[in-house]
């Protein structure tokens, strides 16, 4: 049972969700994480932060995507949570680009949980950018925050919402910071089984729409399928194995092709359930 | 039994009251939000708006009374529909007075949800309603007293440039009130707008617009009456109704006007409402109004007699209520205005009709430009209209509407029924059929334009309950101009329809999705000069809307808006809004606070997407988003010592295509602008 309302909680928030590879990553809980849509170019938003709230131990965690089958062009993702007394603080690091041009992100997040239905966290941004042909490095604060509900049993409504003041790098007024909004909804029909969808608007760029089924045929083993109507399609195994869990995943983009993602995720105590 | 079947359910409910006390006011205040939104992106009138809110906090003092409340008093609730209305009167003549609000769940057409609406308003008891004396009414009345400030950091282009602004570029606002009861009511209002010169210099004037009145109710057979400054609604609105009129609906079936005479007048309109006195005197089953106002009004003036130092023409009527510049001051209480006349209403036990007259001269002639649209427009100074209007109830079928004609010529009439043919099931439909020549200056009936004139339609509307706590509503409007219009050179036509599905499924969960469909014909090419052939604009919207009720304290709401234009609205690209609020209101604290993020990204103004925000008490705030941006807000409130109660709120708005905010003199250079206002009120 705990495992699906982690994998719900993470696909609430929906770091990109479906169109994110990376959203596979922040399914176990280590969200927080990364990028996502490399499409979008430069920085692009994490998971929900609420989704932090629902941790009941301690995690690292860690991932790589490669893009398109093109070399260089990947990201990657490093996670520290640590759960105590009034909530989880996270320290995430997330690296994306190529050789000629990476960004960076570095966040520390705070998340609680409110009675057994209401999540919520924040998280503090520190945003850099490096371009070969540019001699300064590119640098901004923002934040980041959500929230995670269940209203109605098995029902589940989230929001995320990024950079709402429309923060800029210094020194730039062409590099593209956005601001987010995205609303998620998620219903679970059985116990196997996890549907979700999302709405997600960039102030600059047409809405994303996502939406996604979990299915778990297995007690180790869970199917993850995904649309998304800009990033295409995307299919994804999760094997979890005592304090480890190991997800593959492939997406395919229908122009750009395929993008192959991996992720490990080692809790420092032996699990209980939530 | 009736009475031991009362006291059970009383006491099962009384621990559900303590607990949902906190959400009634919510639902009655969303279901205001919700119309004013739905009104204002029809007609972008931003006035009047007030009334709604200021009848509900005025009614959580002044409690109705459902024992005693006659069907107008019970219609004015604006909770109830009409069956249920009826379906309580039926009740009480057949089984007596209710033992407690509880009660109502043995009244067909009653649910747990509408009793909840229902109880912040009403009592079963009977309060006293004689003349106090003059030391019990200053003694027991309850008055208050509010004052608020509102204005933008950003510097405005009317106080950069010497020619712009004759005054501070703050909107103010006070106003007093007085009530005793539901026996008397007086109050006061002043506002000056943006820029507009504080004090104003014109006599006693402290502001540029002052109002007052004192009202009496319920005295003997005086039913109302009010000296000073009042709005008066007859009948179904063809003929006269001031104030806010409403209209369509997403609920399909709200229709009908209802009838509530004379009222004060408490809005801030420079120009729709009366001045001087009324009254209502209710003998047996009749009521008898009496009307008469005399105030000056804003007229575009045509000839000014400079020898007579006074205005010969005027070309139309000025309603924006700003007077910042030379010119708008000449155009300032340029024309003097009489209006006088009368109603009867006479109620039966299932039929009600009235008579309306209205007369109305102004002290110069009204010349309208005579161009091909306006052919049939107004002209003259001496205007009389009247009506008759009806509602007939039999068996779960309700009958209304309203003829009239006017000294214009024209005879204009509307017709409309509401049908219940099941619990849960209700059915509207409404003809009308207004003459291009008909003129009622103040009438607002049931329209697509908004006017009384130059309009067929064919309106038919719905709202069924489901299974599963789902409500589906909606309505289909076909109507036609058989003359111009402006932006449209030939008798065109145009069509509505709009379904609403909710899902309540229970107090921490309201969700609703709605489609809207709009077909019009306009000019399809109005930048050229020379007449036009018509072409058609199709505008659609989506909405999905959530309310989270987190705990007793927080809720939050999403919200996303798409607008699809298809021509004629500037791109076929869609328009979006998306909003979160996030709201804290302890039950068990003084303090309250509600935040909202949204984006929007609309290409065009004429695709711009309404949003109802929060806003200081009684005052509205729904402006409407294009461009790209984002727009936040915070809005405070919190009470001191009982009696004074502090609002804070500051809106922010960013745009990220364009480098100016505004137009005119209330431009502002930067894509920024940050909106604050403070308000005070101490009540005792």
């Amino acid at each position: 049972m705990s495992w699906y309302i982690r994998l719900f909680l993470a696909w609430a928030g929906m770091a990109g969700a479906v169109n994110s590879i990376w959203a596979q990553v922040t399914g176990f809980g280590c969200g927080n994480l990364l990028p996502a849509a490399y499409a979008n170019s430069g920085y692009h938003a994490g998971s929900n932060q609420a989704l932090h709230a629902s941790e009941k131990l301690a995690y690292f965690s860690a991932s790589h995507c490669s893009l398109y089958g093109i070399a260089g062009l990947s990201g990657s993702t490093i996670e520290l949570a640590y759960p105590f007394q009034p909530g989880t603080m996270a320290f995430s690091c997330i690296s994306s680009g190529f050789a000629h041009y990476r960004d960076y992100l570095t966040g520390l997040s705070f998340a609680r949980a409110f009675g057994k239905k209401v999540r919520a966290g924040v998280q503090l941004d520190y945003l850099q950018s490096h371009a070969a042909e540019q001699a300064e490095i590119l640098r901004a604060v923002s934040f980041e925050g959500g929230l995670v509900a269940e209203p109605v049993r098995n029902f589940y409504l989230a929001f995320h919402l990024v950079n709402p003041l429309q923060n800029r790098y210094a020194g730039s007024v062409y590099q593209h910071l956005p601001s987010l909004l995205r609303f998620a909804a998620g219903y679970r029909p059985g116990e196997k089984v996890l549907l979700i969808t999302e709405l997600e608007k960039d102030v600059q760029l047409s809405p994303v729409i996502k939406a996604s089924v979990d299915f778990e045929p297995a007690e180790i083993l869970l199917v993850r399928y995904g649309i998304n109507s800009v990033q295409g399609h995307y299919l994804g195994f999760v094997i979890t194995r005592r304090q480890a869990q190991l997800e593959a995943g492939l997406q395919r983009h229908p122009t750009l092709g395929y993008s192959v993602t991996g992720s490990f995720c080692w809790h420092f105590k032996s699990r209980r359930s939530i | 039994m009736k009475t031991l079947l009362a006291i059970i359910l009383l006491f099962i409910f009384s621990t559900q009251t303590i607990l949902q006390g906190q959400e009634l006011v919510t639902g009655a205040a969303a279901l205001a939000e919700q119309n004013i939104e739905e009104t204002i992106s029809r007609t972008d009138e931003e006035t009047g708006y007030s009334e709604l809110t200021e009848k509900l906090d005025a009614l959580k003092h002044d409690q109705v009374n459902l024992n005693a409340a006659t069907r107008e008093e019970l219609e004015q609730l604006a909770i109830l529909n009409d069956f249920q209305v009826f379906s309580l009167l039926d009740y009480r003549k057949n089984f007596g007075n209710l033992a407690s609000l509880n009660e109502l769940l043995l009244v067909p057409g009653f649910t747990e949800e509408s009793i909840d609406l229902l109880r912040p308003y009403t009592v079963t008891e009977e309060p006293p309603q004689s003349l106090p004396s003059l030391r019990e009414a200053l003694q027991q009345g309850n008055s208050s007293l509010m004052t608020r400030v509102q204005r933008p950091l950003q510097l405005l282009a009317g106080e950069l440039d010497s020619s712009g602004y004759p005054g501070i570029p703050a909107r103010i606002y006070t106003r007093y009130a007085y009530t005793y009861r539901n026996t008397i009511r007086a109050g006061f209002t002043a506002e000056k707008d943006a820029g507009e010169a504080f004090p104003s210099g014109s006599g006693i004037r402290l502001m540029d617009f002052q109002s007052a009145f004192v009202q009496l109710k319920n005295l003997g057979s005086i039913k109302s009456m009010v000296v000073g400054d009042y709005n008066l609604r007859f009948g179904q609105g063809l003929v006269l109704w001031s104030g806010y009129a409403g209209g369509k609906n997403s609920d399909g079936i709200s229709i009908r006007k209802r009838q509530d005479g004379i009222s004060p007048y408490t809005s801030t309109d420079e120009n729709r409402f009366f001045r001087g006195a009324a009254s209502t005197l209710q003998v047996d089953d009749t009521e008898f109004s009496f009307f008469f106002s005399m105030k000056p009004v804003d007229a575009n003036i045509g000839y000014f007699d400079s020898l007579l130092m006074k205005p010969v023409s005027f070309s139309s009527f000025r309603t924006d209520g700003l007077h910042l510049s030379e010119q708008d001051m000449r155009e300032k209480d340029a024309v003097d205005e009489m209006v006088a006349g009368g109603n009867i209403s006479v109620n039966k036990s299932n039929l009600r009709w009235g008579l309306t007259a209205v007369h109305t001269r102004y002290s110069s002639t009204l010349v309208p430009f005579r161009e091909g649209y306006s052919l049939f427009n107004p002209g003259g100074n001496s205007f009389t209209t009247g009506g008759i209007d009806f509602q007939y109830r039999t068996g779960t079928v309700l009958f209304f509407g309203e003829g009239g004609v006017a000294s214009t010529g024209g005879f204009s009439f509307l017709a409309g029924a509401l049908l219940h043919p099941s619990p849960g099931f209700t059915l509207s439909f409404l003809t009308r059929n207004m003459a291009r020549k008909f003129t009622a200056l103040y009438g607002r009936p049931f329209s697509e334009s908004g006017k009384c004139n130059n309009e067929q339609g064919i309106y038919t509307g719905f709202q069924l309950q489901l299974p599963a706590h789902l409500i589906l509503s909606g309505f289909y409007d076909l109507y036609r101009f058989p003359w111009l219009r402006y932006n449209a050179d030939a008798p065109s036509g145009g069509e509505e329809l709009l379904v609403k599905l909710s899902w309540n499924p229970s107090l921490s969960l309201q969700m609703q999705m709605r489609y809207r469909s709009e077909k019009n014909q306009v000019n399809s090419d109005p930048e050229n000069a020379g007449m036009h052939l018509l072409g058609e604009s199709l505008r659609r919207s989506f909405r999905y809307a959530a309310l989270v009720r987190l705990n007793d304290a927080w809720r939050t709401q999403s919200r996303v808006d798409i607008n699809i234009p298809s021509s004629g609205a500037g791109t076929d690209r869609p328009g979006y809004l998306l909003s979160q609020d996030l709201s804290w209101k302890p039950m068990e604290t003084k303090v309250a606070l509600a935040l909202r993020y949204a984006l929007f990204d609309v290409d065009s103004y004429e695709n711009r997407i309404y949003s109802y925000e929060s806003d200081l008490l009684y005052a509205f705030s729904v402006p409407s988003f294009y461009g790209r941006g984002t727009r936040i807000y915070a809005l405070v409130s919190c009470t001191f010592f009982k009696r004074i109660d502090l609002w804070l709120r500051m809106a922010r708005t960013q745009v990220m295509d364009r480098q100016t905010m505004g137009s005119g003199m209330s431009m502002i250079e930067g894509n920024r602008r940050t909106d604050v206002g403070l308000q005070l009120r101490i009540r005792f």
